[in-house]
């Protein structure tokens, strides 16, 4: 049950809402530096080549500064430093003359205008070997020689590539073949989803400045400012006390920021190389080069009794991971994961391949691995139920992983139990707003237009801790100090990628000293002046990040508390906080006492006067847990027989993010997560040009077609309900809602098209030729 | 390497004259919409960018009893805001409103529009359902091309390298029924994946004449003829035109699968939005 609290749960404006809304938040590319040079990135044409030659003469003549693989130091690494080093796969190299894509790099040259930079890039001359291109798994897997990678390492370890085979995992629990014997039906079909662009409105770019003291200061478009630097020292054998990155508004990440771009280390390479600052804006079309979502191709089997008791699951997952490692093997991990803490199953095998093809390296995007998964394990649910004629949304709550259970979204290495759970409200709540159970069906439908209603649930992990350490690491450092005139400052590396992360730290340590939120500040951080934090990925923003600035706050308070009772002549156990509306100060009394009174400016200013000290504290704070935040859509959507067109009407969106911090913001992040996940479900999807290895979009916005606004229900139309619940391990109750926000979107549009025109999709996206197509024939794809 | 230079003349002849002496290099900088994204692409490296968006000459409407004219360089905002589109053609104002977004409307220009030879052009297929005509000039003549003769391949049109599209001229039937559907993947900023427009004359619900445009389905927009006649012969009854008589039309189309849609959906859905085109044309509950 939620608590009653002074600030959280009240919808508050941004901190720095004003700065964007006005144009004066700063982003990597608004930063100017005098001397500064601009980068342009040397690409391949071709989707798999070797290089013969470079020949830089031309680009030298108009004063660019060149860097490629001649000059780069030849250590291989992984751009994603989230995981432990011996579950890391390296196969990324500064420069590389092994072109696996086509915008691929090869180098890079720096001049004094972005035009200059520009013409020189277009004057550096190549001599190619072209190379077989494998641009589908099929192709990848069959080939025996001309690897795309030839040998990688685990950690330090040396690894043979073979059939283009990037890595493989397997997962057990239990005994499939004895679980299927016992099931009486079982559902097996094979989904698959798309590459979806992130589509981030900043392009990955970043610019770097040489310092006097030999050191470099970096400003990267990243959600993990300490892995960037690791990553820099690393690579260019750098000493980190001479390596700041500092942390920048990003103009949006959504996964593609978890991992050091590859940007941000060829600016290094070209800034050191210069000894000036150098900047690199990518363009649109590097961008869509440079990173993309993972796809998924599985086949799901799925066994359960009568009575609708889940008893065995088998998944069996080809990833299309493109030409790099970005941490394949963690996405196989969270396939199995999702999966798993779904729906209970004693008896299941997950089976996961990642195969590297010449396209777009895949990264993490919104929602990692868990809309993929739950596209597909959510229409097996939908399937078994209609064959056990059991109602789909009981057939749900007699099997979802919840309240007790122990469960391991986050792969499983990363396990712990449940102590909150909003699934059952939701799901009714849910049902009951949207009338659910009124729908008229496929069946009872003539004419042009046909209405249909579905749902899916999901979640996602608020973070990755657990109780014992694993594959992934998860923590973040905290300093929080009382100012002398009762103001706090928060110092943290934690990231906020525009969800409201700072803002949620800055009310919770609000709501923990009882001061207005805007007396509460975040101080501008970086590598130098800050301990590690991991990432802000996982939606563990809130639950991990904000939560060890609670635990800090927590900290920081006592040292306010000693000196508040030295003053007052008191002792610390006996004071109490609060926040007095009319004068706007937060009071320090001695309870039964109202005499001895004060307020924290008076306490911080006279332990500063009498030599006592600061009120400050700062300290690494690792949750033991990652608990499940549920999310459900119920969604109504209109398809267009003549057309092919779905509309989306109406949206019932259901969150268990437990207490929450600044509820606008929350229902923000649903209108986004389902705004995108309807997008991967009708429209998003990258793909290519076989002979030229080319995106058919060619990298150009004009083809690549995101749901606009028109698009969307009216607001009036889309109801958020969240779910009454607290959770005892987070800060204040809270739990993530991000990525969560996201995860049963596709699955739950794709319920809908079913619920309308009778045919279940298992390929995303469902685009307006594939309904027509099924239309025509009458069945199911 | 890129190489351009730019000319902004003061006059229609001074362009003309330019085109004269560059012909194929010398390059039509209207509202860029279509240029600029050639030149990023590659696919225009250099030659003489003109600019004629300053020129007055090629900014005018002319509004006669049987026909309305336009300057090749109005932007479709300004075909929009234009009272004699909204009272006289209204029917193309309310395809204007699909065109692209609003900022691509207020650059666009209406002669751009038609001289990139795009089959997916947003404006052609209702005015190729109004007979509309196009008038060519080049340094020596004059010429008025009928736009269904215009369109010769995948951006290749009839006019020749010295010549520069200066009016659109379009005949207003009063007494026609007019509309034209656009299908995108979405609504907003969405590239045409098959538009279908019609026009029809009805005489005491007898249809006297019809005119049927498509553009995505074949390499130029086109106008569909085997649709048409069989209309026409079948002693039209509108209320039955759901039935046969649009099979023809299969025989007027020609799509490709592209990254925008496949064959068989454009062959598909075309018949779909000149059904419904027709009925709205006619009058009818669509």
């Amino acid at each position: 049950m939620k608590k009653e609290f002074q600030f959280l749960g009240k919808d508050f404006p941004r901190k720095e809402g004003r700065a964007r809304a006005n144009g004066f938040e700063k982003y990597p590319s608004d930063l100017y530096f005098d001397n500064m040079l601009y980068g342009r990135i040397l690409r391949s044409p071709y989707p798999h080549a070797r290089i013969k030659s470079i020949d830089f003469s031309e680009a030298e003549k108009l004063g660019a500064v060149c860097v490629s693989y001649e000059d780069a130091p030849g250590k291989r690494f992984n751009l994603r430093l989230v995981s432990v080093p011996k579950a890391t796969y390296k196969d990324w190299q500064l420069f590389s003359d092994h072109m696996r894509q086509v915008g691929d790099f090869f180098g890079a040259v720096a001049a004094e205008t972005e035009e200059l930079a520009e013409q020189a890039a277009r004057v550096v001359k190549v001599e190619w070997e072209i190379l077989p291109a494998y641009m589908s798994m099929d192709a990848a897997l069959a080939a025996k020689d001309n690897l795309i990678h030839d040998k990688v390492f685990l950690e330090d370890q040396e690894i043979k590539i073979k059939n283009n085979i990037a890595c493989t995992r397997e997962v057990v629990e239990g005994d499939i073949e004895a679980g299927f014997q016992e099931a009486d039906v079982i559902v097996e079909t094979e989904f698959e989803t798309p590459r979806q662009y992130h589509c981030q409105l900043e392009p990955r770019s970043c610019v770097v400045r040489p310092e006097a003291d030999g050191g470099i200061t970096v400003w990267p478009t990243t959600q993990a400012v300490h892995n960037t630097r690791i990553l820099i020292g690393s690579v260019f054998n750098l000493p980190l006390n001479k390596v700041n990155v500092v942390r920048i508004t990003g103009g949006g990440h959504f996964g593609s920021g978890i991992h050091t771009n590859p940007v941000t280390l060829i600016t290094t390479a070209l800034a050191l190389k210069s000894k000036r600052p150098v900047k690199i804006v990518q363009s649109r079309e590097e961008d869509m080069y440079d990173h993309v979502r993972y796809p998924s191709k599985y086949v799901l089997k799925v066994g359960a009794r009568k009575d609708g008791t889940l008893v065995a699951g088998h998944m069996r997952a080809y990833i299309d991971i493109g030409c790099h490692h970005i941490q394949a093997l963690a996405y196989l991990g969270v396939m199995s994961g999702f999966w798993h803490s779904l729906y209970r199953m004693e008896n299941m095998k997950y089976e996961g391949t990642a195969v590297y093809t010449n396209k777009v390296p895949t990264c993490a995007m919104q929602g990692y691995g868990a809309p993929q998964v739950t596209f597909g394990v959510e229409g097996t649910m939908d399937m078994l139920a209609e064959k056990l004629e059991i109602d789909p949304i009981q057939l749900r709550i007699k099997n979802y992983v919840g309240l007790g259970e122990v469960f391991w979204g986050q792969g499983p290495t990363v396990k712990s139990p449940i102590f909150s759970d909003g699934v059952v409200e939701l799901l009714k709540k849910g049902a009951e707003s949207i009338g659910y159970y009124k729908r008229p069906g496929s069946q009872k439908q003539t004419g042009r237009y046909r209405r249909g209603i579905g749902f899916a649930r999901g979640f996602h992990t608020s973070g990755t801790g657990a109780p014992v350490p694993g594959e992934v690491k998860d923590y973040t450092t905290v300093q929080v100090k009382v100012n002398e005139d009762g103001t706090i400052d928060i110092l943290t590396a934690l990231m906020d990628h525009g969800g409201g992360t700072l803002d949620a730290a800055a009310k919770i340590v609000a709501e923990e000293f009882q001061v207005p939120f805007d007396k509460v500040g975040i101080s501008p951080a970086d590598t130098r002046s800050t301990g590690y934090d991991v990432c802000t990925h996982a939606t563990r923003g809130v639950y991990c990040g904000a939560g060890a600035a609670h635990e800090v706050a927590k900290k920081t308070k006592d040292v306010l508390l000693e000196y508040a009772a030295r003053y007052l002549d008191a002792y610390p156990d006996s004071l109490i906080f609060s926040y007095d509306e009319k004068s706007g100060q937060t009071r320090i009394s001695v309870w039964g006492n109202p005499e001895k009174t004060t307020t924290i400016a008076a306490v911080a200013e006279h332990a500063m006067n009498k030599d006592w000290g600061t009120a400050i504290y700062s300290k690494s704070i690792r949750k033991v847990a990652c608990p499940p935040a549920y999310t459900n859509y119920f969604v109504e959507v209109e398809v267009d027989t003549e057309t092919g067109h779905v509309k989306i009407l109406r949206v019932v969106a259901g969150s268990d993010a437990g207490t929450v911090i600044n509820p606008i913001l929350a229902k923000g992040q649903l209108h986004g997560g389902f705004y995108r996940g309807a997008g991967m479900a009708l429209l998003e999807n990258t793909s290519y040009d076989d002979k030229t290895g080319c995106l058919t979009n060619k990298g150009s916005m004009i083809d690549y077609k995101m749901l606009g606004i028109d698009e969307m229900p009216d607001p009036d139309d889309f109801e958020v309900i969240f779910a009454d619940t607290y959770e005892p391990t987070g800060p204040m109750g809270a739990k993530g809602i991000g990525e969560a926000a996201f995860n049963p979107a596709p699955a739950a549009v794709t319920s809908a098209i079913c619920d309308a025109i009778g045919i279940r999709f298992t390929k995303l996206p469902i685009l307006p030729e594939d309904i027509m197509d099924a239309l025509g024939e009458g069945h199911d794809k | 390497m890129r190489n351009f230079r730019f000319l902004q003349p003061d006059s229609v002849s001074t362009v003309l004259k330019a085109k004269e002496e560059e012909r194929e290099n010398g390059r039509i900088l209207a509202g860029g919409t279509n240029l600029l994204s050639y030149i990023k692409m590659g696919r225009v490296k250099e030659g003489l960018l003109i600019d004629i968006t300053r020129l007055d000459e090629l900014k005018q409407i002319e509004d006669t009893e049987n026909e309305v004219s336009f300057g090749a360089s109005l932007t479709i905002t300004e075909l929009l805001n234009s009272s004699v589109v909204q009272n006289r053609l209204s029917y193309l104002h309310d395809t204007l409103t699909h065109f692209a977004n609003p900022l691509i409307r207020n650059q666009a220009t209406l002669g751009g529009n038609i001289a990139d030879g795009s089959p997916i052009a947003d404006t052609i297929p209702i005015l190729l359902v109004l007979d509309a005509t196009v008038t060519a000039a080049s340094s020596k003549s004059e010429r008025i091309i009928p736009l269904k003769e215009f369109f010769v391949g995948p951006g290749k049109t009839v006019l020749a390298a010295d010549e520069l599209l200066v009016k659109v001229s379009v005949p207003v039937h009063e007494s026609s029924g007019v509309k034209m559907i656009k299908l995108g993947l979405r609504n907003g900023t969405a590239c045409s994946v098959t538009s279908a427009a019609v026009r029809v004359e009805q005489d005491n619900k007898k249809l006297r004449e019809i005119r049927i445009a498509l553009g995505g389905v074949a390499p130029t927009p086109i106008r569909a003829y085997n649709c048409e006649n069989a209309l026409l012969d079948g002693l039209f009854d509108i209320e039955a035109a759901a039935g046969a008589e649009l099979e023809a039309l299969q025989q007027d189309i020609n799509p490709i699968s592209d990254v925008r849609g496949t064959a068989e959906y454009r062959r598909g859905v075309s018949v779909n939005l000149v059904k419904r085109a027709l009925r709205s044309a006619a009058g009818m509950e669509v």
